[in-house]
């Protein structure tokens, strides 16, 4: 039996064969030998030869086909990766935007601050570039930046000040004046995802062309000439790659880089690298070259800022230059374009020297490219690298984005806040943010100072406050302050404590006496016993006062607790507790004395919306955080406006107003206009038992201001409204005079007002009444006889005059 | 002062009336009766003069110098519970401000863009409170929102900032005949 022979070894037999009888007999020299005999080779083995023919081709189709099939899934991929959204882009939140006109009183300190905040950078002669500003004693020239959603594009403005105030504004470019001026929204917080990455998008065309080149020079520089692969430099880096052992030198394109970035896991391996270069090929078949370089730019990471990830040149030229990508001058470029290799090694911020002299490689390799002249290189090698300066991507008004987070997730989830890119406006004044915070700190800084057995070690159980700043007509919240330190702890004394307001309750009994009692009704201070729930309960003055009866105005003005109760009585405790429910306080409020002064827990945000409809002529606002909500394009997805509900008339309004502007002209506020604020404030002063808490609310047609003071665990503060809380609300007030027009409230119809006695409350009798006051009543309420006490004094001054008459003539 | 002290004042001064008053009631005054006189012929009168003869220069007498009058008790100016306060004034610059914002709004309101209108008057607002026109517009835009509650209550704002411009005040009336026309809650 012959032992079979594979076919392979057959034919590979029969190939050395042959090959050494060709050679045998080709070893003669001559003329066409060998091809002669290859000739008669193939005839005689004409069917093994189709056969192999017929399987490489089978073999050669099969990969042709598998390769099709996994490029044209590879390029679904593609499609639905670039067609669907790019990118997860952090969701922005804004201030307000500043509004500016001729005539307005300005913090100038606090005004420059938010002109550094919104990014604009000091220059020494006038502003070239949108974002600069330059100085020159009272004049300041800006070059304004865009307003976003394209409302309004930047232009050069003059702004000079006089006084404390703006006294003009004019149009650098035509001298035209200027009457009203907005600046952009200011950035508060970002939404991140997971990932932590921030990212502003750019489009190709914002990219100066010394800047793509730059980039070119740095990664690919043949990039608008091949198809996704550059073979020259694929066999540069496998030579490299074969000589050193492994896998060091990129050969990588552009577009190779975006396929690894935007689809494969980074690990260096032969397998990825093929997948990488198949992906390339695709996506040069799909997409045009600038349409893939701008995906580039957009992807490609440009370092770390913290725990934020730098994504895209337009982030980065912020993050490293402090201006947008169409600014960038040629040596920016090239700083950015020599970044991308690696971003931590090639930062300006981490070494200099080592970003100057990658720098200088990019510049060479654009002067060797023809992209730049030898003056241009040489100029621009000669320049340092000035950078704008880190900035860490913490959040202003932390209490407030907060706040107003949990509003956001009633609308977006987190995923869509983290990705979708949305611009989101609110209502905070960063001015009068940047004003209560600063009062607030150094408020409570002082009072430990005065006081250090107030001092805590601990930021946990430190003494507290807490500011919150209204527009009472709109709702607007202009600035929150839940906390001395957000840092320390996250509670927001605004929002979320329930605390006992105290005297600051009064004001809801007094409104409630509206209907039967008038400012002039008689109040009684004699001590009263009450009998509740079988317990006996007499209410004290927080000082003696030794009148035993006084007007209702001097009772508010004083804080009179006993009349207070005693007028609380009188009404009918139900009554007051329905008069506070209209204005929708979430906490309960139980019908007994005590809560006319204030021992019901309130929410501090409820009581200050309560006051803004004595500033607001009856209307109660609600407050508002968010104004709108935009996409990435600009279109507006949601808005909030301003919402008000009638819960007392503008009468009993005015009267509130009236009672409480005496509490800080001769009652416990009265320090204020020692404290510096001299124009009519309306406002009320609370202390709780013991100290344990202390506040003021105050407010003017323009704006409401509430302040607390006190520790989280109800220790006593030793302190007084007006002696802890005023004192902060003053200095937050005289940091912010663009809110302080010095006006006074629009008296409406039913409100009258008449001279009185101030003794009796009835109508003065001139030149007897020796002291009269022209007090303000709702009409149908104001007294209608003279004065009793001081009638009949009149009446037994007249009889001795004339007995002394008669007596004296002859 | 106590209602007895009251009492004792009274009753001391009504005795003090009723002595003084009988005291110095005064008499009446009867003249005595007049002897009869026989009646004078009237004379014929004197020529007049065709010079007019001045009117004899009377002696000036001095003035008698007037009685001494009690003096006045000085009682001081009723304090005012209305603060003295800046009144609105057109030309302010913070009213010529938020006017600006107004008429941004009011064009907005032309072209049916009532949300955008709201948020620019929110600022008008924000700026000046006592700029009555700006109620008046969001009363406008809330009407064009369908939203019969908020325009009430900037109507009737508008109502209070306008009561003394008669020329606003009839648009503010007519604003309202529309509200009150438009159906849903109030």
């Amino acid at each position: 039996m012959t032992k079979k022979v594979s076919p392979v070894r057959s034919i590979i037999e029969k190939g050395t064969e042959y090959l050494n009888f060709g050679f045998y007999k080709c070893n003669n020299i001559e003329k066409d030998c060998f091809k002669k005999l290859i000739m008669k080779i193939l005839k005689r083995n004409r069917h093994i030869i189709v056969t192999l023919l017929k399987v490489t081709g089978i073999i050669f189709a099969l990969i042709l086909l598998t390769a099709t099939a996994y490029g044209w899934s590879i390029s679904k991929d593609i499609e639905k990766r670039f067609s669907g959204r790019r990118w997860s882009i952090p969701s922005k939140v804004y201030s307000d935007s500043a509004i500016l006109y001729p005539g307005q009183a300005i913090n100038t300190v606090l005004f420059f601050e938010m002109l550094k905040d919104l990014g604009y950078r000091e220059v020494t002669n006038t502003p070239a570039q949108k974002g600069e500003m330059h100085r020159k004693g009272n004049v300041i020239e800006i070059f304004l930046n865009d307003l976003p959603s394209q409302k309004r594009a930047g232009f050069l403005v003059k702004m000079t000040t006089s006084n404390g105030a703006i006294a003009d504004i004019s149009n650098m470019q035509n001298n035209d004046p200027v009457p009203l001026l907005e600046l952009e929204p200011e950035e508060l917080s970002l939404f991140f995802g997971p990932d932590r990455e921030q990212r502003r998008l750019i489009s190709i065309g914002q990219v100066p062309d010394h800047v793509k080149k730059a980039i070119m020079a740095a990664e690919d520089a043949s990039f608008y000439n091949h198809h996704g692969l550059d073979f020259t430099a694929i066999a540069r880096a496998l030579y490299k790659d074969i000589t050193s052992k492994g896998i060091r030198q990129g050969g990588s394109t552009i577009t190779q880089q975006l396929a690894k970035n935007y689809f494969l896991t980074p690990e260096k391996t032969i397998s990825r690298k093929l997948k990488e270069m198949l992906l390339a090929v695709v996506m040069e078949t799909k997409y045009e070259k600038d349409e893939i370089l701008e995906i580039y730019l957009n992807e490609i990471y440009f370092g770390q800022n913290g725990s934020v990830a730098i994504n895209g040149l337009g982030e980065a030229s912020y993050f490293y230059f402090g201006k947008p990508v169409d600014q960038l001058s040629l040596m920016e470029g090239a700083v950015i374009a020599g970044l991308i290799r690696a971003p931590n090694l090639y930062s300006p911020y981490i070494n200099q020297e080592r970003s100057r002299g990658r720098r200088d490689q990019v510049l060479k390799n654009m002067l060797k490219e023809g992209w730049i002249t030898q003056a241009e290189y040489e100029t621009a090698i000669a320049l340092p690298i000035e950078t704008a300066g880190t900035q860490t991507y913490g959040r202003k008004a932390p209490y407030f984005t907060d706040y107003l987070s949990t509003q956001l997730e009633e609308l977006y989830t987190k995923d869509d806040l983290s990705t979708l890119g949305l611009s989101i406006y609110t209502t905070l004044d960063t001015q009068v943010q940047k004003a209560a915070e600063t009062a607030l700190s150094k408020g409570l800084a002082r009072l430990e100072k005065a006081n250090p057995s107030l001092r805590q070690k601990d930021p946990q159980k430190q003494l507290q406050g807490a500011i919150i700043v209204l527009q009472p007509k709109t709702g607007y919240i202009l600035a929150m302050v839940g906390g001395r330190d957000y840092g320390a702890t996250q509670f927001n004394r605004i929002t979320q404590a329930k605390r006992q307001p105290g005297s600051t309750f009064k004001p809801f009994v007094y409104l409630t006496s509206l209907d039967t009692f008038t400012p002039a009704s008689r109040l009684s201070n004699i001590p009263v016993t009450y009998k509740i729930a079988g317990k006996e309960w007499t209410p004290e003055n927080y000082s003696p006062i030794p009148e035993e009866e006084m007007s209702m105005r001097t009772a508010l003005a004083r804080s009179v607790n006993i009349a207070t109760v005693d007028l609380a009585m009188k009404v009918g405790l139900d009554n007051v507790v329905k008069t506070a429910s209209g204005f929708h306080f979430s906490t309960t409020l139980e019908p007994y004395p005590s809560m006319a002064l204030g021992s019901f827990e309130v929410i501090p945000l409820e009581l200050a919306r309560a006051y803004c409809a004595f500033a607001s002529d009856g209307l109660l606002p609600v407050p508002l955080s968010l104004r709108s909500v935009m996409d990435e394009k600009g279109n507006a997805l949601n808005s909030r406006h301003l919402e008000v509900e009638q819960v007392i008339t503008p009468a009993k309004a005015y009267i509130m107003s009236s009672l409480l502007n005496s509490v800080v002209v001769e009652g416990t506020a009265a320090s204020l206009s020692s404290l510096g604020v001299r124009q009519p404030v309306a406002g009320k002063t609370g202390t709780t038992n013991d100290s344990r808490d202390a506040w003021f609310v105050g407010y003017t047609p323009d704006i409401l201001a509430m302040v607390w003071v006190g520790f989280d665990d109800g220790t006593t503060m030793k302190g007084t409204g007006a002696s802890a809380a005023l004192p902060i609300w003053a200095d937050l007030m005289k940091n912010i005079p663009q809110y302080l027009s010095g006006g006074w409230f629009m008296r409406p119809d039913g409100v009258v007002d008449r001279v009185i006695c101030t003794e009796s409350g009835q109508l003065a009798i001139p030149g007897q009444c020796p002291d009269t006051l022209d007090e303000v009543f709702l009409e149908g309420l104001a007294p209608t006889e003279t004065c009793p006490i001081h009638q009949a004094k009149g009446t037994i001054k007249n009889i001795i005059q004339e007995i002394k008459n008669l007596v004296s003539k002859p | 002062m106590s209602a007895n002290l009251k009492w004792i004042i009274l009753i001391t001064v009504g005795a003090l009336l009723f002595t003084f008053g009988c005291a110095t009631r005064p008499q009446k005054i009867v003249a005595p009766p007049q002897p009869a006189q026989e009646p004078v012929t009237p004379q014929a009168p004197e020529p007049q003069p065709t010079v007019p003869t001045p009117a004899p220069v009377e002696p000036q007498k001095e003035a008698a110098p007037p009685e001494p009058e009690a003096p006045p008790l000085e009682m001081p100016a009723p304090r005012s519970t209305v603060p003295s306060a800046k009144q609105p004034d057109k030309t302010a610059p913070r009213t010529v401000a938020s006017l600006k914002l107004t008429e941004q709004a009011r064009i907005l309101l032309d072209s049916k863009r009532p949300d955008d209108a709201i948020g620019i008057l929110e600022k008008a607002v924000n700026i000046d409170t006592n700029n009555g026109q700006n109620y008046y517009y969001l009363a406008e835009a809330w009407i064009m929102k369908g939203n019969k509650t908020q325009a009430v209550e900037f109507n009737r704002m508008a109502g209070l900032y306008l009561k003394n411009d008669a020329p606003w005040m009839v648009k503010v009336q007519q604003q309202k005949g529309r509200i009150d026309k438009m159906k849903g809650a109030r």
